[in-house]
C-alpha cells in the first residue's frame, strides 16, 4: 500500500473507527473498575476485601504499569479524536440557523457528547489527584487508601461532585455505546435494537454503580469512621 | 378551487452573494393558498415583490415532482421542512396555519457556499461523485440478464439507496454538517450489485477522501441526516460504508 495506514486513520472515517473501538475499551475498563470497586462494601469498617484487592492489584507488578500506560494511551487517543472531531465540525458550519430545530433523533446525551466528555476529563484528573497520586499509596497491604476512599466519599462536597460525575458517565454512555458500533461498522436490523438497549442498560448500571459509593458513604458511614 | 386562503409571516435570509454579508428579512404574505406547494407560495411571494420593484427571494428549483433534488431550504430548523419523506416541492401549504411564522434559510455548511438567498452551491456532491460513483461497463451488445445474479436482499437494499437525490438536507440536517448519508448512499448502491466491485475498493476510499477535502464534518450518529431526507435513506448505509472503507483501506492492492 502506497499511502500510509496514518491517512486513513486520520480521515473521517478512520477517526471514526478509533473513536469507537478506543470508547467501547474504555467501557471495558470501567466494568473491571466498578467490579473491583464493589469490594470495598465487603467490609466497609476495616476494608479487608477492599485492600485486599488493591494489593492484588500491586502483586501484579510490572502488569500493572503496562495496564496503567494502556490506559494513558486509551484515553490520550479517545480525548485527542474527540478534541480533533469536534473542532472540524465546528468548522464545518461556520454559521448557524437563526432557528435551530431538530427532528427528534438528536437525544441530550447526543448532543452533550462534548460537554459530557470534557466533565469526565476534568473528573478523571480530580480522581487520579485523589487516589492515586495520594501519599502512601505505595504502601501494600496499607489501610491508608481505604481511609482515604471513605472519607473522600462521604465529605458531602465531594461526594455530592462524585455522584454527579457518576451520572455523566451514565449520559455519555447512553449515546457512545451504541455510537461505537455504527461507527465501526456493527449495524443490522437484528442487532441494533439489542445495542440500543445494552447501552442503556449499561449506562444505568455503571452510573448507579458508580454512584453508590458516595450515597453510601455520605449517608451510612460518615458516622461509622 | 380556493377554498381557503390564509396569511404568514415569513422571515427569509437574503444574501445578494456569495461575498456580501446576509440577513433575514421580514415578509408578510396573505393569500396564501392550501393547496399549494411551498414553492408556489414563494412564486406568489416573488410575483408581489417584483410589482413592488423589490428583488425577488432566489430559490432552487427544477422538477418540482420530488425526484430531483434541486429544491430545499430549511424551514424552522427542518430540512425540507418537518414532514417526513418530503421535498419542499411537495410540502403543501395544508401544513401550515394562519398566522405561522417561518424562519427560512439555506443549507448552512462550509462545503455549500451560498450563491444567493437561498440558493447554495452544491457542485462538492459533484465531484465527491465524480471521484468514484461510476462502474466500469462492457460496452457492445448487451449481455444475458441472466448472467448476473443479484440477491434479492442486495437488489432491495442498493435500489433504495440509488433513491438519494442527492439534495443536501442530510448535511442540512447534521450538526456537524457531514456528508456522511449521502456519500454512505451512493458507496452503498454499488457496493451491494456486482458492477460495482470492480471499483469497489478504490471507490470507497476516494470518495471519502474527496469528502473529506470539501471540508464537510465528521457524524457523531444522531441520525437526524436520515430522519430530514425526503427519501428515507438509511444510516445503515453509513455503517455500510464505514466497512467497506475498513476493508478497503486494510486490503486495497496497488
Amino acid at each position: 500500500m502506497s499511502d500510509g495506514i496514518g491517512k486513513f486513520l486520520l480521515s473521517s472515517l478512520g477517526k471514526k473507527l478509533i473513536m469507537g473501538l478506543t470508547g467501547l475499551m474504555l467501557v471495558g475498563f470501567l466494568v473491571a473498575h466498578l467490579l473491583g470497586n464493589l469490594s470495598i462494601y465487603g467490609d466497609v469498617d476495616h476494608g479487608t476485601s477492599f485492600i485486599a484487592y488493591a494489593n492484588k492489584l500491586h502483586d501484579l507488578g510490572p502488569l500493572l504499569w503496562v495496564m496503567e500506560i494502556g490506559l494513558v494511551a486509551l484515553f490520550g487517543v479517545h480525548i485527542w479524536m474527540a478534541l480533533k472531531i469536534t473542532a472540524e465540525n465546528r468548522k464545518a458550519r461556520p454559521q448557524g440557523y437563526a432557528h435551530p430545530n431538530t427532528f427528534g433523533k438528536a437525544t441530550p446525551a447526543s448532543r452533550s457528547m462534548p460537554y459530557t466528555g470534557i466533565a469526565i476529563l476534568g473528573f478523571l484528573i480530580m480522581h487520579l489527584i485523589h487516589f492515586r497520586f495520594m501519599k502512601g499509596i505505595a504502601a501494600p497491604g496499607s489501610v491508608e487508601l481505604h481511609r482515604e476512599v471513605i472519607s473522600v466519599m462521604s465529605d458531602p462536597l465531594w461526594g455530592s461532585l462524585y455522584v454527579v460525575l457518576s451520572i455523566l458517565i451514565g449520559v455519555h454512555l447512553a449515546h457512545g455505546f451504541k455510537s461505537a458500533f455504527q461507527s465501526i461498522g456493527v449495524n443490522h436490523p437484528r442487532l441494533n435494537g439489542l445495542l440500543g438497549k445494552m447501552g442503556i442498560a449499561l449506562a444505568i448500571i455503571l452510573a448507579l454503580g458508580f454512584a453508590s459509593f458516595p450515597i453510601v458513604a455520605m449517608f451510612a458511614w460518615r458516622t461509622s469512621v | 378551487m380556493s377554498d381557503t386562503t390564509f396569511s404568514l409571516n415569513l422571515k427569509i435570509w437574503r444574501q445578494e452573494s456569495a461575498d456580501k454579508p446576509g440577513k433575514m428579512v421580514d415578509y408578510k404574505i396573505d393569500c396564501v393558498d392550501e393547496h399549494m406547494s411551498f414553492l408556489e407560495m414563494l412564486d406568489v411571494l416573488n410575483q408581489q415583490l417584483i410589482e413592488k420593484g423589490e428583488v425577488p427571494v432566489a430559490f432552487d428549483h427544477d422538477c418540482r415532482e420530488g425526484i430531483c433534488g434541486t429544491c430545499g431550504c430549511m424551514i424552522n430548523g427542518h430540512a425540507h421542512g418537518k414532514d417526513s419523506e418530503t421535498t419542499l416541492c411537495q410540502l403543501h401549504m395544508r401544513k401550515f396555519r394562519d398566522g405561522d411564522t417561518l424562519y427560512l434559510e439555506p443549507w448552512r455548511a462550509k462545503a455549500f457556499p451560498i450563491v444567493q438567498d437561498l440558493c447554495v452551491d452544491r457542485s462538492a456532491f459533484d465531484r465527491i461523485q465524480a471521484a468514484g460513483a461510476y462502474c466500469s461497463v462492457h460496452t457492445g451488445s448487451a449481455i444475458d440478464g441472466n448472467s448476473l445474479l443479484v440477491p434479492k436482499a442486495n437488489a432491495e437494499s442498493a435500489m433504495d439507496a440509488a433513491a438519494c437525490i442527492g439534495c443536501g438536507a442530510c448535511v442540512a440536517a447534521c450538526k456537524n454538517a457531514s456528508a456522511m448519508l449521502f456519500v454512505g448512499a451512493k458507496v452503498s448502491q454499488f457496493a451491494l450489485l456486482p458492477q460495482g466491485q470492480i471499483e469497489r475498493k478504490e471507490r470507497v476510499l476516494n470518495m471519502v477522501e474527496q469528502m473529506d477535502a470539501e471540508g464537510f464534518g465528521n457524524c457523531t450518529n444522531e441520525f437526524e441526516c436520515e430522519a430530514a431526507c425526503p427519501k428515507g435513506i438509511s444510516v445503515d448505509n453509513i455503517a455500510r460504508m464505514n466497512r467497506e472503507y475498513i476493508k478497503a483501506a486494510a486490503t486495497k492492492a496497488d
